[in-house]
């Protein structure tokens, strides 16, 4: 029967704890102004920060959340993907040491084709499979303002693709990185970790960075036992200048090289005996992007901005060779008019090439080929009332090579109940535009050996996936109702709802077996075609409690429910459903002035994925809880030593399957320390 | 008593949680509220080219930051009443006599600092290239405490007389 109570010593803790955060003198915001104080005692004493919401964001008709340079740092992680765990709403799992899979409201997938991920306003989301390549694209995190994570369509301002969520990464101005910062880490699977920065100021106004980073990773374990090969190492260099040209014009100028070598152990199918092999290699990835962005400030009323970026990708695997250009231009303005008007409207043009290596396994045709793609929006928000009642209607209209013209209109409203309480509404259109490979490309998805349990009869079956010109756009309309405010003092709350009608969805249509003289197999083709409609819905809460001047807890909770109407087959590259609940629960704790403890809890719900190679196919993941632990201390003005403790819970434990070639991994128990010096 | 060993190092974990609040809290100050104390204190060091009776105290920034000004409201510096006035990005602010501006958006800021160029008007705020844009006194952290720099060069041709005092106590002056 004790089990059920309480222990004394535990008893006197909580209700130490109550009181203590009941008369914590940071709850008395209304605390009065200390107007007797001099100056000089003014700069000796120590200022607290408590959260805030950004408030050009707090405003916002739409799911958003805000992952802060402080939450990053808090959280230990070393990546981008890994600190999108933290906003509600986002399924991020790992596939194996060097890949991920990162989607909002569903669909996840390694290439997970609804969410668009911009870094600085260039997009990374690549339009040969529709998709992120996460490997590719991760900065100095010490660099990063502030990633904005917006659940839901986003595409009326940004385009195809934004179907289910848009991720902006930011990266902060030079003026806010002055000085040089070196943190070096070392650990069980990060092996090595170096980011370098150093900024200056280059005149009046006028500010740069160079940035550098440098890590190797180790490898991850096979969950049917042995190694995965998946290491993972590379640079990347950086630089940005920020330069105010004018009292109403300022110039930012930026870019970066870098590399990446990720090994793999993959399953490859072979049109004759043994029908498949496992393959180790290694993928040389090398990017390099080059971003001017002018704003003319013609009044504090109207705003003029003017973008243009070149991006190069290339990517030497071994079931495929790809290179691409891609060159964006971006005009937009806002102004405010008479009547409680904010326009806002923009131009777009992008022009991408590229060129295909191709192998018995993924076959380009053409192997090389370039899209152009128009692009228009305009939006207006009306202020019906005054500081209560806002109304934004608008509308992006594209023209694209592959799918022709798509508009994608949303109308959204604000209503303030009261100071920092507020509800939203939103109904929007948006589209995902279908890919390169989904034209063009001919894979080779799987060789059934004969008598296996997907194959019963006595000869081999090839799998082929067929790109057909006649696959058109994936729709989606989403309504969405949310809740933003703060009930209490410390308690802030954001409360999403949204319900998503799809159509057009991604299936595969089969076509007739065709024989052949065995051993050789005979061939299936699969069709892209647009059979399938479903629906999800579901509710996302994020809340944050700034319990003292010293401990700060943030929850994020979402409930998702999927039901899709698949023809025969579903679309096998993608989760079958999105994780039913996914918990994040973070705390931060500052010890003492110079010791802080963070601690964050994590729970994915289970899911089911495919692999088209690997029995027994259909791969149901078990929901898993993790914990992550870091100290960091202050030793001085320059030094921070910290050490983190990631996905503590488990030795190992598995997140994913990739839906081909890449075998079946698990994410490992993990340490690293990290100095960071500043000076 | 194997269970209360369990639970003695929670315990410990929360006094020592305790341990900085029950001693320490005298020294801090939550930042909305010191920025409106800051504020308050450099206006005693500056004088304006013309006295009115009243000082017209602006603060440009979040809901937050507004309620703590608000709290300067009925003051008086050198029997000059203080006025307080919340503005929003856009608001004119050529009226103000002290304008604290506390927004991210740095085009917003360059262009109202260029605006009030040469106005009497002693502009605070906190971007590092704060002073670079015009502004008067840029105030930064230093770990968990407030500094600033100033700009007399910016302040002489706003027509400002800050005082030598105040000028001791910057990081920084720049002419």
């Amino acid at each position: 029967m004790r089990v059920f109570l309480m222990h004394p010593s535990l008893t006197v803790a909580l209700a130490l704890l109550s009181g203590w955060m009941l008369t914590s003198p940071a709850l008395g915001r209304d605390s009065d102004i200390p107007l007797e104080m001099s100056l000089e005692e003014l700069l000796d004493i120590e200022v607290t920060s408590v959260s805030k919401r950004p408030q050009s964001l707090s405003d916002t008709a739409a799911a958003i959340h805000v992952i802060s340079n402080d939450d990053i740092r808090h959280s230990g992680v070393t990546n981008i993907p890994d600190a999108l765990r933290m906003a509600p709403g986002i399924q991020v799992v790992r596939i194996d040491s060097n890949k991920w899979a990162v989607t909002s409201r569903g669909f996840n997938g390694r290439f997970a084709n609804k969410l668009l991920v911009l870094i600085d306003g260039r997009t990374i989301y690549s339009p040969t499979f529709s998709g992120v390549y996460w490997e590719v694209n991760d900065l100095v995190l010490e660099d990063v303002e502030r990633i904005e994570v917006i659940r839901g369509p986003g595409a009326t301002v940004w385009g195809a693709n934004a179907v289910n969520g848009v991720i902006n990464i930011i990266t902060k101005h030079t003026a806010d990185t002055q000085g040089s910062h070196l943190s070096l880490a070392s650990g069980s699977q990060e092996r090595g970790l170096l980011n370098a920065r150093y900024g200056t100021r280059l005149g009046e106004g006028s500010y740069g960075r160079l940035s550098l980073k440098a890590f190797t990773r180790d490898e991850s374990n096979l969950v049917d036992g042995g190694h995965a090969n998946d290491q993972w190492r590379g640079f990347s260099a950086g630089f940005r200048l920020d330069s105010q040209l004018g009292p109403a014009d300022s110039l930012t100028v930026q870019g970066d090289i870098n590399h990446r070598t990720i090994d793999q152990f993959q399953q490859i199918p072979l049109l004759t005996i043994p029908f498949q092999d496992r393959v180790k290699n290694e993928a040389e990835l090398d990017g390099m992007n080059l971003l001017a962005r002018w704003t003319h400030s013609e009044s504090a009323d109207s705003v003029w901005t003017a973008q243009v970026y070149l991006d190069r990708f290339e990517r030497d695997e071994y079931i495929l060779g790809e290179r691409r250009n891609t060159l964006d231009l971006d005009i937009n303005h806002n102004f405010k008019l008479s009547g409680g008007h904010e326009i806002g409207w923009g131009l777009g043009y992008r022009y991408t090439d590229d060129d295909f290596e191709s192998t018995p396994f993924v076959f380009a045709s053409p192997d090389d080929r370039d899209a152009d793609l128009f692009s228009a929006f305009i939006q207006d928000q009306i202020s019906l009332v005054p500081d209560t009642l806002d109304i934004t209607l608008g509308s992006k209209f594209e023209n694209n090579d592959y799918s022709g013209f798509e508009f994608q209109p949303s109308i959204r409203a604000t209503l303030h109940l009261n100071e920092g309480n507020m509800l939203w509404a939103a109904v929007s259109r948006a589209v995902r535009t279908p890919s390169r490979a989904e034209h063009d490309f001919t894979l080779l998805t799987a060789v059934l050996p004969p008598g296996g349990p997907v194959n019963p009869y006595p000869i081999a079956v090839s799998v082929f996936g067929q790109g057909s010109d006649d696959f058109g756009s994936e729709k989606v309309v989403a309504y969405e109702l949310g809740y933003r405010g703060a009930p209490f003092n410390d308690l802030t709350l954001d409360l999403a709802t949204f319900y998503n009608e799809y159509s057009d969805l991604r299936a595969f249509a089969f076509g007739i077996p065709q024989l052949a003289n065995p051993p050789a197999p005979a061939r299936l083709d699969t069709r892209f075609s647009n059979e399938t409609s479903g629906r999800t819905y579901g509710l996302e809460l994020a809340a944050t409690w700034q319990a003292s001047n010293d401990l700060r807890l943030d929850l994020s909770y979402s409930y998702t429910e999927t039901d899709i109407d698949w023809p025969n087959v579903p679309d096998i590259t993608q989760n079958t459903s999105a994780p039913r609940n996914l918990v994040s629960l973070r705390s931060r704790w500052r010890i003492s002035e110079d010791l802080n403890a963070d601690a964050w809890l994590r729970y994915t719900d289970e899911i089911e994925t495919y692999h088209t190679t690997e029995p027994p196919y259909l791969f149901k993941i078990k929901a898993f809880t993790e914990l992550d632990l870091r100290l960091a201390w202050q030793a001085n003005k320059q030094l921070e030593l910290s050490l983190v403790g990631q996905n503590l819970l488990h030795g190992h434990h598995q997140e994913y399957v990739q839906e081909a070639y890449i075998l079946p991994t698990e994410v490992e128990r993990s340490f690293y320390v990290q100095a960071a010096l500043s000076f | 008593m194997a269970r209360y060993n369990k639970y003695r190092w929670w315990w410990l974990l929360l006094v020592s949680a305790m341990l900085p609040n029950l001693s320490g809290n005298a020294r801090e100050l939550e930042e909305a509220t010191a920025k409106a104390a800051l504020a308050f204190n450099f206006a005693r060091y500056v004088e304006w080219p013309q006295v009115t009776g009243q000082l017209q105290i602006c603060s440009l920034g979040g809901e937050e930051l507004g309620r703590a000004f608000a709290k300067l409201q009925g003051r008086s510096i050198r029997e000059q009443n203080i006025v307080v006035h919340s503005l929003e990005i856009g608001d004119p602010a050529g009226n103000c006599d002290l304008l604290f501006i506390d927004i991210r958006e740095r085009s917003q800021i360059a262009l109202l600092l260029d605006q009030l160029r040469e106005s009497p008007i002693l502009t605070i705020g906190e971007l590092p290239d704060f002073n670079d844009y015009g502004g008067i006194i840029r105030l930064f952290r230093e770990g968990d405490k407030f500094r600033f720099s100033v700009n007399l060069g910016v302040a002489r041709e706003a027509g400002l007389f800050i005082s030598a005092r105040l000028l001791q106590l910057a990081r920084q002056v720049i002419e």
